[in-house]
């Protein structure tokens, strides 16, 4: 799973631009699928036929970052955050273009925190002029803070963009058992969450599935000065009953629930009071179908040192495994 | 069925019409009576959109962009507001439908009515001389904006009048500026989609260009509402392709930091790579960029992540949508007062024909 | 022969008269109101005088005044994309200057738009502000060095809205304050037949009333040596919570003033001369002040008897300030009333 984490990481996938990062996902789960297409948006929907309920997991490719909007005279670029980027962990950080070259995202000489958002940032790439930086990026072009993962204590990592590469590695992994799975299955590896879970809704008017599960990040209560949440890190898979965007399916997450128990699958019950995820986009999709959500749990989301812990990757995984082998 | 018209002649009778979100029959009509004769078929649209569709020879399409279905797509409605009620003076309390800036209302005629018959009226204002000078720095509310018709009584105005009755602005069609070349007028965003695309259809039927593919014109309703008469339009029409035409706010004006300005006057419409409810298809948009390249025909590139229209909703309908937009770079859209470049009309008007060119096989 | 009411308002309206500009539309003002005059005079003060003559020998003078300048703007600074900045010249309600129309009244007379800030480049809270009028930019559609051939520092710039009508016989549109009331005098003049003129009548088209110096009407008024005057200009009209008790009802006839600063003898001649000839009328307490030209007028010379008549308007100092032609041609009524045989005592 870390080997497949690490690849993902390395591949660029601003949300708009997952192209590249879907061609390598649908490349490695070509052997696990009866089909694997790309839609118009550029979703990946890879699907096992398959006896009963249709059942839909779906893990978002995109990340974070930004879009050059402008390039200055003096070679600076501006540009514009794609996703919900806070201003304030990514001020004077190194960020990488998908042309591979890097830059600095510095704020203007005397902003003052509290101004920190699009307009007052901008990006130096070493460019001397407008001509020199045109030559190496255009409008339009997208990019990212710099990707890292590192180990911590108690299995811990750390790293970015966690949010949703982790649940991305966590598909694909399970795809390796693929052959057990009961149901017809279909594995979404879903475009444009960060913006507005806009890949996941087009993916599932498709698909039309019975049962669909995103799999996605989740906040946690446990951090410094966190708001009270009933979601700790190492606590195993979080179902979710709710979030900003959603309320689930009330009957698919006593059920996960269950099949967590009966499995011995460490597992926590979510309700996150910010936020959204592609399960309101699955919900209500086409005809809409019975949603819910299997989160893993993220301290510092958003930021370069996003945090997880292995045990509840594993159980994530675990977890959506049985379900996947349940006779919905 | 109208004949011995210009996009420019057209987008003056689109603009003097009245169209306020909820309210585009009139609209509707008008382009009807421009298209008909131009199209194979005009698809019945429960929301009031005009839904024109000429057929495609059904031969592959030459070229990397191979679209089954393309729409071609422009919204009819106009920013407005409707009656909420009438005071016992006579005079018309409003809802507003135009967004947050209620500062481009006060003093302004307006027309009130229905799709049918309009009457004349003003935002009037209590006189500066009776307020306190501090309170001279506050823009009017909503609240405090009336529309004066010229009633003497509640009884005059609801002859006239009726409460859920319709309002836009009242505001003439001038050429202006150098060489005449700028135009002055209310709802250019986006009549002026819409006098493009009835323009199109007409090269297209008498030059006799026989599209691969089949082309849908929409004319949707209510996109200033936010909830598109293009959701509704993309589902009946389930294009794999669409491109929307639209009127972008443009902010080239003196003490604009260039980085800021969105898109420049006269320079082509504006091709947009995202806004705040879109990520264009990048491969599609390329290819546009690359037809005007080609072609010599100007366009530029949307140099701010800001607003955003129809594409919104045509690229998640159904199984999603390739989408692009080019837009009219328009100063003070949302206002009386939409001012936009002619030559920008022809440059877009030629960059949507060369589109349509490259998506043809051999002529008939 | 008399003219249309809303045609002549329109026409008036129609002539440029920002204050400080009043001379420039002399030549369209004279060959309007040609046929209702014996004479023109020009004032170096920018006035124009306009005389009908009773034909009797020593008449006393009855001067009408109506002030015939009007608020505006004025070019202070020309960008190098082709914009003007510009500053207000009388009291603008620069609450509704956001994409209002003007003309540039240059070399040429040019259109133009006052820009609004497009969303996306305001700062939160923008939106509930008005703008400053030195932040605004006028859009003309020329570039920097073209503009400067055809617009100077100093040129006059005035709002585009040409008179419309509403329902019934209230009309709108710029200008209103004050060619409403230069209308009522204009028709007053041309109601009152010559046989019956007991005064010869003195129609003062003043400049300069609305940068508050009243001093058109006073440098006029000094040359006429009037025996009594009438000062027309408007006044508020009951609507948009103006108080009933400092406003006029529109439609219901001019407003006399009751004012500590006017002459009261004067004023009450002209009431009980409403009451004699049937003419609706209303009246108004301006205590101290009739904010109009009748204080600085009643000061001329030895002194001047001076009574106010009001027409009601709605939307002061905007471009669509909007009133009653009706309480124009009553008012009108009374001025011919009041210059002829039975009418105002000298």
């Amino acid at each position: 799973m870390r080997t497949i984490l690490k690849k993902l990481l390395q591949i660029p996938s601003v949300s708009g631009r997952e192209a590249r990062l879907g061609e390598y996902i649908a490349g490695e789960m070509q052997p696990y699928f009866d089909t694997v297409e790309t839609d118009a948006l550029g979703n990946v929907l890879c699907r096992k036929r398959g006896e009963g309920k249709k059942l839909l997991f779906c893990a978002h490719m995109d990340e974070i970052g930004f879009i050059v909007t402008f390039i200055e005279e003096d070679g600076y670029l501006r540009c514009a955050p794609v996703g919900g980027i806070d201003f304030h962990a990514a001020a004077y950080s190194k960020v990488v273009f998908e042309n591979g070259r890097y830059g600095v995202l510095i704020p203007e000489e005397g902003t003052k925190p509290e101004d920190y958002k699009g307009d007052a940032f901008v990006v130096d790439i070493g460019a001397k002029s407008r001509e020199a930086a045109s030559c190496l990026v255009k409008v339009g072009d997208c990019f990212a803070l710099e990707s890292s993962m590192v180990s911590l204590a108690g299995g811990r990592i750390c790293g970015h963009p966690l949010d949703d590469k982790l649940g991305c590695a966590i598909l694909m992994s399970a795809a390796g058992d693929a052959a057990s799975f009961q149901n017809d299955i279909t594995f979404v590896f879903s475009v444009q969450e960060e913006v507005g879970l806009r890949g996941a809704r087009t993916a599932a008017f498709q698909a039309e599935p019975d049962f669909g599960i995103a799999v996605d990040v989740t906040l946690t209560g446990d951090t410094k000065g966190a708001k009270p949440m009933a979601v700790s890190l190492g606590k195993g898979a979080a179902i979710k009953l709710q979030d900003k965007s959603v309320i689930c399916d009330g009957y698919l997450a006593e059920k996960m629930a269950r099949i967590a128990e009966e499995k011995g699958i460490s597992y926590q019950k979510e309700i996150l009071t910010a936020g959204g995820s592609d399960t309101a986009a699955l919900q209500l999709a086409g005809a809409g179908c019975r949603a819910g959500c299997v989160s893993i749990p993220l301290r510092y989301c958003h930021s370069g040192v996003e945090m997880a812990d292995s045990k509840d990757i594993q159980a994530c995984r675990d977890l959506i495994c049985a379900i996947a082998q349940t006779k919905f | 069925m109208k004949q011995n018209w210009t996009t420019l002649s057209l987008l003056e009778e689109l603009s003097c019409t009245f169209g306020p979100s909820g309210c585009e029959e009139a609209v509707a009509d008008t382009i009807r009576a421009h298209i008909a004769m131009y199209c194979d078929e005009i698809l019945p649209d429960p929301m009031g959109g005009v839904l024109a569709r000429i057929r495609g020879t059904g031969a592959a399409v030459p070229g990397p962009v191979a679209p089954r279905r393309l729409m071609l797509s422009c919204h009819m409605d106009e920013v407005g507001f409707m009656v909420r009620s009438i005071t016992e003076e006579g005079l018309l309390k409003i809802a507003s439908m135009c967004g947050s800036d209620t500062r481009v209302l006060a003093g302004r005629r307006v027309w009130v009515g229905s799709a049918a018959s309009q009457v004349r009226g003003v935002f009037g204002v209590k006189p500066l001389h009776l307020i306190k000078s501090e309170d001279r720095d506050n823009a009017l509310d909503i609240d405090e904006l009336y529309v004066d018709i010229g009633a003497e009584s509640r009884q005059a105005a609801e002859e006239m009048v009726h409460v859920g009755d319709f309002g836009t602005f009242e505001s003439d069609f001038i050429s202006f500026g150098m060489d005449d070349g700028y135009i002055k007028g209310k709802a250019l965003d986006d009549r002026l989609g819409c006098a493009v695309l009835c323009s199109v259809m007409r090269q297209v039927y008498e030059r006799e260009i026989c599209p691969c593919c089949d082309l849908y014109f929409a004319f949707t309703c209510r996109e200033e509402l936010g909830i598109s008469g293009a959701r509704t339009a993309a589902y009946k029409i389930d294009p794999d392709y669409a491109i929307v035409f639209e009127a972008t706010a443009a902010g080239d004006i003196s003490g604009t930091s260039e980085y800021r300005q969105v898109a420049r006057l006269g320079m082509g419409g504006a091709v947009s790579l995202m806004d705040r409810s879109t990520i264009y298809d990048r491969p599609f948009t390329d290819w546009i960029l690359q037809t005007a390249r080609e072609e010599n025909i100007p366009c530029q590139i949307k140099q701010y992540v800001s607003g955003g229209n129809d594409a919104a909703h045509i690229h998640k309908s159904r199984t999603g949508v390739r989408c692009a937009a080019i837009s009219a770079p328009a100063r003070y859209i949302h206002t009386a007062s939409n001012v936009v470049a002619k030559k920008d009309i022809v440059s877009i008007e030629q960059l949507a024909m060369a589109v349509i060119n490259r998506l043809c096989g051999e002529k008939k | 022969m008399y003219p249309d009411t809303k045609e002549l308002v329109a026409s008036l309206a129609s002539i440029m008269s920002i204050s400080g500009q009043e001379e420039r539309g002399r030549e369209a003002l004279c060959s309007l109101l040609q046929p209702y005059f014996d004479e023109y005079i020009p004032d170096p003060s920018g006035t124009h005088i306009f005389v009908k003559r009773s034909g009797r020998e020593n008449a006393p003078k009855l001067l009408l005044d109506a002030h015939f300048d009007e608020i505006g703007m004025m070019v202070r600074d020309i960008t190098e994309e082709g914009f003007l900045r510009v500053v207000s010249i009388g009291g603008l309600d620069r609450r509704i200057l956001p994409a209002a129309e003007v003309l540039i009244y240059g070399k040429e007379t040019l259109y133009g738009v006052i820009g609004a800030v497009p969303p996306h480049l305001q700062k939160a809270g923008d939106h509930k502000k008005t703008p400053k009028i030195e932040d605004l930019l006028i859009d003309t559609g020329y570039d920097g060095e073209t503009l400067r051939s055809l617009v100077d520092i100093g040129t006059p710039v005035g709002f585009y809205e040409k008179t419309a009508s509403l329902l019934g016989s209230r009309i709108c549109g710029r200008s209103m304050d004050n060619k409403a009331c230069c209308a009522a005098a204009v028709l007053g003049a041309a109601m009152v037949k010559k046989e019956d003129m007991a005064w010869d009548l003195y129609v003062t088209l003043s400049a300069r009333e609305e940068v508050g110096m009243a001093s058109g009407c006073s440098a006029a008024a000094y040359r006429i040596r009037p025996d009594a005057a009438i000062v027309t200009d408007v006044t508020f009209a009951a609507a948009w919570g103006v108080r009933e008790d400092e406003s006029g009802k529109m439609g219901a006839g001019p407003v006399l003033s009751l004012s500590a600063v006017t002459d009261r003898r004067l004023t009450e001649g002209l009431l009980q001369l409403c009451g004699l000839r049937d003419i609706p009328c209303q009246t108004c307490v301006d205590a101290c002040d009739t904010g109009t030209n009748a204080t600085m007028l009643s000061l001329v010379g030895a002194g001047i008897p001076t009574a106010v008549v009001s027409v009601p308007i709605t939307s002061m100092h905007t471009y669509n300030e909007t009133v009653d032609t009706v309480d124009i041609e009553h008012a009108a009524a009374l001025f011919a009333a009041a210059a002829g045989e039975g009418g105002l005592h000298p």
